[in-house]
């Protein structure tokens, strides 16, 4: 019979139980009696035919009760529809955004290095004296490194190139110049084909080439039909050796062909240690660390310099891991994005676990009458476990659904602002432990009112009260701080896009303009082509000036050492320089400072000219004027011939926005011809609207042209900020998020406690408290939770607006308008997510209030 | 404020539970008098369990079509008291139609010659 009682209690449920356990046992024995009465077998088959009516009939009791359950959870859904819609929303909205953003967090900053046993690979690179940002090592140096470096298992290069695509629709696209061993170090296997033989990979090697498995898709049908196929890359047939998977980004995700480096090892940029032109990656030794690593580069380095103490004066190595090297911007916020996506997380559920208190002391009441009726603790406890778990269900599908909306908008905004090796997905241990988060959250408060085995619940109502209250403070606090910090990187972004980048961005559109490779011989051939483009460009209705020029603004360009006839030593100045057609600063509004323009004399066969920028004449002479007429050259002393500066223009920020106006210098295109530069126009409307215009005269004049990275001058200085922008969209993704939270709480704690005080402000209006005395008594109510957790936010806004401030420009972390801003949204928030409360506080008839109790 | 009782919506019932409302048509009875009388009737075809027909007993019970009465003791188990169960008005009512449902069918079967004239017994 104790077995029997043992297996009743495991079987069904304890309200069950409560009803007729007592009774079921009993007519059991009954049974029993009865059935000895008649034999063993008959006491047997009894045995035998409740055993299996018990493991029928329990189970069935308990979907009995759910469906009870369920059903009380309906009538409660029906009578409170708004209240369950905002805590349902909160969790959506706090699932969502948690998981999007820690998933692009993830893919960005945590794994940004996709590859197998990634930390043993680093990046090397030289830092300058010249330049903030680390430069490129020399292809000899790259191979003295390859050959000699001790500490480092292998080591393998790469560079960027443009390559012209031949075949029935050529095109340009993205390459990369490889040494044979990077896909080996990196660890990365090939989709079908084989990696490039130490004999491709040098001087003389037969032309082969590797693809990305989207163009092998797109040109031969499949990866395993593209090998073995020739395929035109800037004119030469070359054989594909090999398909590199579409999840294979390296070096970003838009090169589609990778060729071997060491061919190209006979031309002049390859062969000189002052260019610069390998990006190096490279697998350290079992057992050595970066540390070790690095002083042997460093003893190699100075070597190198004791060598030659002209080379490179003053550079200095730098290793640090890929990892670093590919996320280098962007240490700094790492961590405060973390920390906020936990923040996130934890307002998420204090918002949610609010709500369901608050509504849970409305329901102190109906829980008492309840349990005197004769209800269990056990049973209550069940009942709003069930109401909950259909908040947290209806809440976790929605936010699942919008975790995926959300990242994949916010993927397609910020796709150039992403980093570049891993593209994000939904991660699916973010989003477990986001659902895991809220949904005990969501039970643990959901269920108090009833079990009363939290803090929260016990206690005379002032102090639950008073706990509602901290919670709310700690909220508003959470949401504050990043408001604060969404708010000043804003304003520094905003700060950023009105800097003067010494020529005019607006109404101008441009795409790179490449000719083929065979039919333009001569020195003035390329130059001529140009020449007609620009004129007929410029002849087109809506055009008000054109020009060609290569790089074009907002790219770093080509660097090289400055020489200046009668200084011996120019202390290490670099410039940029760039081949332009006339009529560049005119088109691009940069002012003529000194001297004169390029014009048509400035031929093949006159005099070699320069122009160079107003910093470059600054640091050579006391004035623009002065530089004129003096002889520089830009690059290798040995091979470069001299060039008059007969021009000094205005300052341009090249690069980005935010970095200074380096030296520059401009040559005329007709004196140093290159087959591939930016046609621009500015127009008098909309500049993207008349590229197709300009795409169709220049293919009418050289159908084998590749017209490539078409846009407007705007977009191009949008992809400079791109990153700020990043952290800023992702951070204003937070701050709203929580202050859609934050606001929700408020509304649906102060609709809470009006509700539940109904009485109160009965009697507080009955004995003469006008409609206003009441509304302002619910804001006060609202207001003073929230001012303190204001103080608070704003304190730790500021401190993570400090800790950002790398990502600042011109806005310092403790920017007044920006914490005075804040206030004031704050203030407005509560204000407006109380009023509703506070006016049907004020409308309330005492008469009805007093009767009601 | 309640619906108002249709006795089809409870249509049709399953054989333990038109046994268990049909055991209560002629009086109170408890549990065990319950199982015990079934199975005479139905010459032991239909067999309850305690587990059975507590789960009846209690679904019928929150939907109003018996009550329980007050415990008292059964003569027959020495003194042991026990919970009585008394059909209601609905019980009765639902009972009824599930006979008169049945009733249908037997006569529909019967027209269609699928058994051949009523048992006498």
């Amino acid at each position: 019979m104790r077995f029997l009682q043992r297996l009743l209690r495991i079987a069904f449920p304890e309200e069950f139980r409560a009803g007729y356990e007592r009774e079921m046992l009993r007519t059991f024995s009954a049974q029993q009696r009865d059935a000895s009465l008649e034999g063993r077998a008959a006491v047997l088959r009894l045995w035998l035919e409740t055993l299996a009516d018990v493991f029928r009939s329990g189970p069935r009791q308990h979907v009995e009760q759910l469906r009870h359950d369920l059903g009380y959870a309906r009538r409660a859904f029906r009578r409170r529809p708004g209240f369950y819609a905002i805590a349902a929303s909160v969790l959506a909205i706090g699932i969502a955004a948690t998981t999007a953003i820690f998933s692009i967090v993830d893919a960005g900053l945590l794994r940004p290095v996709p590859f197998e046993d990634a930390n043993r690979l680093v990046a090397i690179r030289e830092l300058t004296p010249q330049d903030a940002q680390p430069w490129e090592l020399s292809y000899p140096s790259f191979k003295d490194l390859q050959a000699n470096a001790t500490t480092l298992e292998s080591v393998a290069a790469y560079m960027r190139n443009g390559v012209r695509l031949g075949g029935r629709e050529p095109r340009s696209t993205e390459a990369a110049l490889i040494s044979a061993n990077l896909w080996p170090t990196l660890r990365v296997r090939l989709m079908a084909g084989r990696n490039f033989s130490v004999e491709e990979d040098a001087p003389g090697g037969a032309p082969v080439v590797m693809i990305s498995n989207r163009l092998a898709t797109e040109r031969f049908g499949s990866a395993g039909q593209a090998v073995g196929q020739a395929v035109a890359i800037d004119g030469s047939a070359s054989t594909i050796v090999g398909i590199v998977a579409d999840s294979t980004t390296f070096p970003d995700r838009n090169v589609d062909v990778w060729m071997p480096m060491g061919p190209f090892g006979t031309q002049s940029f390859m062969r000189y240690r002052s260019v610069h032109v390998a990006l190096v990656v490279a697998r350290l030794r079992q057992g050595a660390t970066i540390e070790t690593a690095r002083a042997e580069l460093e003893a190699w380095m100075d070597a190198q310099q004791a060598r030659d103490p002209k080379g490179d004066p003053g550079h200095r190595i730098l290793v640090r891991s890929l990892a670093a090297q590919v996320t280098a911007t962007s240490r700094a916020i790492v961590a405060a994005l973390l920390g906020a996506v936990a923040l996130l997380l934890a307002v998420t559920c204090s918002s949610v676990g609010m709500l369901l208190l608050t509504r849970g002391s409305g329901r102190a009441t109906e829980v008492a009458i309840r349990l005197s009726l004769g209800a269990s603790r056990a049973r209550l406890t069940r009942q709003f476990l069930t109401e909950t778990a259909c908040v947290a269900l209806i809440g976790t599908v929605l936010g699942i659904a919008g975790a995926y909306a959300l990242l994949a908008y916010l993927v397609s905004g910020l796709a150039a602002s992403l980093p570049p090796l891993v593209l994000p997905t939904i991660n699916g241990a973010a989003l477990a432990a986001a659902l895991g988060a809220a949904a005990v959250a969501t039970m643990l408060c959901g269920v108090a009112p009833a079990a009363a085995a939290l803090s929260f619940v016990r206690g005379p109502a002032p102090a639950v009260e008073r706990r509602r209250h901290r919670l709310l403070t700690a909220q508003v606090a959470v949401s504050c701080a990043l408001v604060v910090l969404a708010v000043i990187l804003g304003r520094s972004l905003d700060r950023l896009f009105r800097v003067d980048p010494g020529f005019r961005t607006d109404r101008m559109v441009m795409m790179q303009v490449s000719l083929p490779p065979t039919g333009y011989n001569g020195p003035d051939a390329m130059p001529r082509f140009f020449e007609t483009v620009v004129a007929r460009v410029r002849a087109l209705p809506g055009v008000t000036a054109a020009t060609a020029g290569a790089p074009p603004p907002f790219t770093s360009g080509s660097i090289g050492n400055v020489h200046v006839e009668g200084f011996s030593d120019t202390g290490g100045a670099v410039a940029t320089y760039r081949r332009i057609q006339p009529g560049y600063f005119g088109t691009l509004g940069i002012p003529l400072i000194a001297g004169r323009d390029f014009n048509t004399n400035d031929g093949a066969a006159g005099e070699l000219v320069v122009l160079i920028n107003h910093g470059l004449a600054r640091r050579f002479w006391p004035s623009a004027d002065a530089a004129l007429g003096n002889r520089i050259k830009i690059g290798v002393a040995e091979r470069e011939p001299w060039l008059r500066i007969v021009g000094v223009v205005g300052d341009v920020r090249n690069r980005t926005l935010e970095e200074a106006p380096e030296l520059a210098a401009y040559q005329p295109h007709t004196q140093r011809p290159w087959n591939g530069l930016y046609v621009m126009a500015r127009t008098d409307g909309d500049a993207a609207a008349i590229a197709p215009t300009i795409q169709r005269l220049i293919r009418e004049l050289e159908p084998e042209a590749v017209i490539s990275r078409t846009q407007t001058m705007d977009e191009r200085l949008a992809a400079t900020v791109a990153s700020r922008r990043f952290y800023t969209v992702i951070v204003g993704a937070f701050a709203a998020a929580t202050l859609l939270l934050v606001a929700l709480a408020i509304y649906g704690a102060m609709s809470y406690s009006v509700n539940s005080r109904f009485r109160e402000f009965g009697v507080r209006a009955a004995i003469g408290a006008s409609a206003g005395t009441l509304k302002r008594f619910v804001l006060g109510e609202a207001l003073r939770p929230a001012a303190t957790g204001l103080a608070v936010g704003l304190a730790g806004g500021a401190m993570a607006s400090f800790a950002a401030r790398a990502l600042l420009y011109e806005v310092g972390p403790f920017d007044t308008t920006s914490y005075a801003a804040v206030t004031a949204l704050f203030l407005a928030l509560v204000a407006l997510a109380s009023w509703r409360p506070a006016s049907r506080a004020a409308r309330i008839d005492p008469t009805v209030a007093l009767r009601e109790e | 404020m309640t619906a108002r009782f249709h006795a089809d919506d409870y249509l049709p019932l399953t054989a333990p539970m038109f046994e268990v409302l049909l055991a209560l048509a002629d009086g109170d009875k408890h549990g065990y008098a319950i199982i015990k009388e079934v199975r005479w009737r139905t010459d032991g075809r239909v067999r309850l369990s305690a587990g059975t027909l507590y789960g009846l007993l209690k679904r019928f019970i929150d939907e109003g079509l018996i009550a329980e009465c007050d415990e008292r003791p059964d003569p027959a188990l020495d003194d042991e008291r026990r919970r009585y169960y008394r059909l209601t008005a609905n019980g009765r009512a639902v009972a009824v139609a599930e006979t008169h449902r049945m009733e249908a069918a037997v006569f529909q079967a019967r027209s269609k010659q699928l058994i051949k004239k009523p048992r006498t017994t």
